[in-house]
This record gives structure tokens, C-alpha cells and sequence, in this order.
């Protein structure tokens, strides 16, 4: 396959959206953070760098080789006379990449932006009770295969991006801001998180009926979403960049249509909350926000701003809901709602964009390709982190002792609470 | 001659307890751990994966196999049907019995 060419003011372009993308990682650390309780506040955060940190390292060691980019050395099987691309080969280190811009070496460093934020995904569903170790072990699998396997797949010339060139669905499978390759492999590892982990201590009662634990800091969390706001921004241009080579004036649309998907969820989820409530939820709002910014980032380029209203209103609505379904039917304690944010409102997003967007050709069986794509994701990469995630649990315990849940993360993990003046309710310490 | 083995049984899901056992014949006690890992084994729990690869397959399958447009979509709704059976048996297999919560 051959590599794209950007132009000089695409590049420049790229390198300042590339430079707005960590505050998206900045912004869900806090919001995860926001959501969790006063006692494992620091231990959110302490893990959230250590996720970054250790996404970076693994990604530029092993993760850059097997996402690769169109044009370099990749594997590829024959089957039914097409090539199937199913893996890079690049060097390590980002060697051979030339640091004068280009695009391979811009890709990588999305890929490890995108890295980190797939691996901060999982933290907001295993706060409280996720041991340290743990999250460094599970991050290094998630950013060192599952992420840039299918990455490869939809943005380094693997098989997903080429449906389009052999056998003609349209674009091939279009994710530009990363809404499947970032958001939904990062929402279906913590899928799998919470099963492997179970429910905080005190989560469900004798009854079985659910605990309301709220977060801790509301201010976090909605300021969490402004940070994600402008981080998302900038993944989904220089995405639209790199990925579909979008000419520089398209990036107004891009911006148009994130803050649209954006604030449509946000309104879309008060809506629901204040149906089903009396009166609108800040934490459920917040979550429909980053639902909304997950949903539009797939086809964001090609989606009118009447679509991208839409798919953020239903993406929205989605969220709310599914973090009530999954809490109250399906026994899933997810803190931070991660997987509603991401998976859910991901998937949605990759079928809707193929539904109402508006792709350079016509676009004639475009949907088809994104509904292979979110079948790969549900048939092929749940499993895989499932199993990934379940040898890491086997040899380096995932959950931490019931007495250091009781304790909280803080103090049990860190040694020191994050408030250390603020005075604890002595209820927040017994066994519920 | 007898065997002794050290079954580890999953008990609840939480934690590993062994448990001695004594066989008279090497193949009793190949029977006795295929039973106790019938016995502890959630079956919807692999069922459910399988049938979520398998239902990837298919519409791969759709896609290479089939060439018009309309039998590919059909097929390929009907892997993520098989897929949403699969991730419902999985999601079952998660819910813990109501009295043994906490």
C-alpha cells in the first residue's frame, strides 16, 4: 500500500492538533478521578500517570511495530485472492522513522496518545479496588497488543481500512478520531475489568438491589469534560489528517461537529435524567458529554452538523440509560460508567456515522464496512482482552485485599490520603 | 497402589482450596479432575465466547464468500446476531446468584 503525502500545511496542522490531544488523557483522568470516592482520590490519579506512562513506553518498544503505517513492512495472508494485512512489522524505537514530520512518524505519535487514553478507559471501572501493580501489568497488555493490533487494522494499512479497496465498502472502515481503535477496544477491556474485579465492597446489598456511592468531586468531573473537549478536538483533526488526508479547510467541520456531538449528549443525558429523576444528574450529564465526544469522533469529518446533533442526542440518551442497566440488571459496578461512555457510545457511533455520513465517492456500502468493524471488535477483541486479562489476574492479582478497600486505596496502596485535612465521616470506614 | 492428587477447586469465585484425593488407577484420577472441573466449570461462560468468534467469522465469511451487496448485509446482521447471543450468555455467566452477593 502506498503512503500518503500531506501537504506543508496539513503537517503544521497535524503537529498543533497533535499538541491539543493529551488534554483529552488529562480530561479523563480527572473525570475518573471526580467520580471515584474522597479515599482513593490520589490513588487515581498516582495510577492514571502510571497508565501514561507505562502506555508510552510499551507503545514506542512494541506497540509502534505492530500498528506500523501504510507503506512500510507489515504481514499479510491470501485468502480468497485478496491480501489480508493483519499485522505490522515496523521497527522498534520508532526506528527508520524520520523526525522531519512526516506522516508515519505523526501517526505513532497519535497511536501513543491514543495508547494512553485507551489505557486510562479501564481505570474508571476498576477505581477503588484495582491494585497499582495490577493496572501497570494489564496497561502494558492493552498498549503493547490489543490496542495496536487493531489499530493496524483500521489506521496502518491493515485488512479493516482496505474493505473499501477489496471489496468495495466504500471508504473501508472509516474511524478517524479513534472511536473503535481507542474508545470502544478501551471500553470492552474494562468490560472485562469488571467482570474479573466484581463490585466495590458495599456496592450491592444483602438484597442484591445497588448502593448510590457518589463521586467525590463534581467540579472534577465537569471541569474533566472541558479538558476532553478541546483534547478530543485536536485527536479527531489530526486523526481526519492522517487517516483520510481531509483538506486543511475541513477541519472547521471537524471542530463544528465534535462540539456538537459533544454538547448535544450532554443536553441529550440531562434530558433523560431529568425525566427520570425530577431533576438533571451533573455525574450522568458529564458522562453523555464524553459520550458524545466518543460517538461523533469516527466519521466526524463526513457527518453534517444535522447528523452530528443526532448522533450525539441518541448517544447521550444511550449512556444514561446504559449506566442504569448495567448497574441495576446486569451487576456490573462501573464507577466511572467506561464502558457505557466508551464501548457503548462508541459502537453507536461507528454505525451511525456509516449511516448518515457523507463519504467522497458515495459511500455505497460504507455502512457494511463499519459493521465489520464493530463485529471485529465485539468477536474478535473482547475475547482476546478477556484472555489477556485474565492471565495477568492469574499471576498478579488484580483486586486488592478487603481490608485495603476498606481502608481505601489511598492510605492502603500510597501510605497518605489526598486530603489529609479534610475530616473523614467515620461511616466511610465501616463494612457496609 | 493408590494415587493422591490435590484438586484446587475455584470455590465462589474467590478464592482456591485444595482438596486431597485418593485414587486406586491413574485413570480415576484422570475422571475424578474431569469432574470436578465439570463441576466448578461455568459451561455458558465458553459457550458464550465461542459464540461470539464465531459470529465474526461469519461476517468475514460474508465478506470474502458472497458478492452481492444485499446477501453480505444479511449475513453480516446475522453474525452480530449470533455475536449479541454470545455476549448475552457471557453477561449471565457474570451475574452473581442473588443470595450469594457480598
Amino acid at each position: 500500500m502506498i503512503a500518503p503525502v500531506l501537504s506543508e500545511t496539513q503537517t503544521l496542522l497535524c503537529i498543533v492538533s497533535l499538541l491539543l490531544a493529551p488534554l483529552s488523557c488529562a480530561g479523563v483522568a480527572l473525570i475518573n478521578s471526580g467520580l471515584g470516592r474522597a479515599r482513593s482520590a490520589a490513588h487515581t490519579m498516582t495510577a492514571a500517570m502510571c497508565v501514561i506512562a507505562v502506555a508510552a513506553c510499551v507503545y514506542v518498544v512494541v506497540g509502534r511495530t505492530i500498528q506500523g503505517f501504510p507503506g512500510e513492512p507489515s504481514r499479510a495472508v491470501i485468502i480468497g485472492g485478496k491480501p489480508w494485512n493483519w499485522i505490522g512489522a515496523a521497527a522498534p524505537f520508532f526506528a527508520g522513522l524520520p523526525f522531519d514530520g512526516s506522516p508515519a512518524l505523526q501517526a505513532g505519535w497519535m497511536g501513543l496518545i491514543g495508547a494512553s487514553l485507551a489505557g486510562l478507559i479501564p481505570l474508571g471501572t476498576g477505581s477503588e479496588r484495582w491494585r497499582l501493580g495490577s493496572i501497570c501489568i494489564s496497561t502494558a497488555a492493552l498498549a503493547g497488543l490489543t490496542f495496536p493490533l487493531f489499530a493496524h487494522w483500521a489506521w496502518g494499512g491493515g485488512w479493516l481500512g482496505q474493505l473499501g479497496a477489496n471489496y468495495g465498502l466504500g471508504m473501508g472502515y472509516v474511524d478517524v478520531g479513534g472511536s473503535g481503535a481507542i474508545h470502544v477496544v478501551g471500553g470492552l477491556t474494562a468490560l472485562t475489568l469488571a467482570w474479573l474485579l466484581g463490585p466495590r465492597r458495599g456496592k450491592f446489598g444483602f438484597d442484591g438491589m445497588p448502593t448510590a456511592i457518589p463521586g467525590h468531586n463534581a467540579v472534577y468531573i465537569l471541569f474533566g469534560c472541558l479538558l476532553a473537549l478541546a483534547g478530543w478536538t485536536g485527536l479527531n483533526a489530526a486523526g481526519a489528517l492522517l487517516f483520510a488526508g481531509v483538506a486543511p479547510g475541513r477541519l472547521a467541520l471537524i471542530a463544528v461537529n465534535t462540539i456538537l456531538g459533544a454538547g448535544s449528549a450532554g443536553l441529550g443525558a440531562a434530558a433523560i435524567t431529568r425525566f427520570r429523576f425530577g431533576k438533571p444528574d451533573s455525574s450522568l450529564t458529564a458522562n453523555g458529554w464524553l459520550g458524545g465526544l466518543v460517538a461523533v469522533s469516527a466519521t466526524c469529518p463526513f457527518l453534517p452538523p444535522a447528523a452530528a446533533i443526532f448522533i450525539g442526542l441518541a448517544a447521550g440518551a444511550l449512556v444514561a440509560l446504559c449506566v442504569e442497566l448495567f448497574e441495576l440488571h446486569l451487576d456490573i459496578d462501573d464507577p466511572g460508567g467506561s464502558i457505557s461512555i466508551h464501548a457503548v457510545a462508541g459502537i453507536w457511533g461507528l454505525l451511525a456515522g456509516g449511516l448518515l455520513g457523507r463519504f467522497p465517492g458515495g459511500g455505497e456500502g460504507q455502512l457494511l464496512a463499519q459493521t465489520v468493524g464493530v463485529a471485529t471488535l465485539i468477536g474478535f477483541v473482547l475475547p482476546m482482552t478477556f484472555a489477556v486479562n485474565l492471565l495477568v489476574n492469574r499471576f498478579a492479582p488484580l483486586r486488592v485485599s478487603p481490608d485495603a478497600e476498606r481502608q481505601g486505596m489511598d492510605l492502603a496502596e500510597l501510605g497518605a490520603g489526598a486530603y489529609p485535612e479534610f475530616v473523614t465521616h467515620t461511616d466511610d470506614f465501616m463494612q457496609r | 497402589m493408590s494415587f493422591t492428587i490435590f484438586l484446587y477447586v475455584n470455590k465462589k469465585e474467590t478464592r482456591l482450596v485444595p482438596r486431597k484425593v485418593d485414587c486406586i488407577w491413574p485413570d480415576c484420577a484422570i475422571l475424578t479432575v474431569m469432574a470436578a472441573s465439570r463441576k466448578t466449570a461455568d459451561p455458558l461462560k465458553p459457550a458464550g465466547f465461542l459464540l461470539l468468534i464465531l459470529g465474526w467469522i461469519l461476517v468475514l465469511s460474508a465478506i470474502v464468500l458472497l458478492k452481492q451487496e444485499a446477501a453480505r448485509g444479511v449475513f453480516s446482521i446475522a453474525g452480530l446476531g449470533v455475536e449479541a447471543l454470545g455476549l448475552a450468555l457471557v453477561v449471565r455467566s457474570h451475574i452473581a446468584p442473588k443470595p450469594e452477593r457480598n
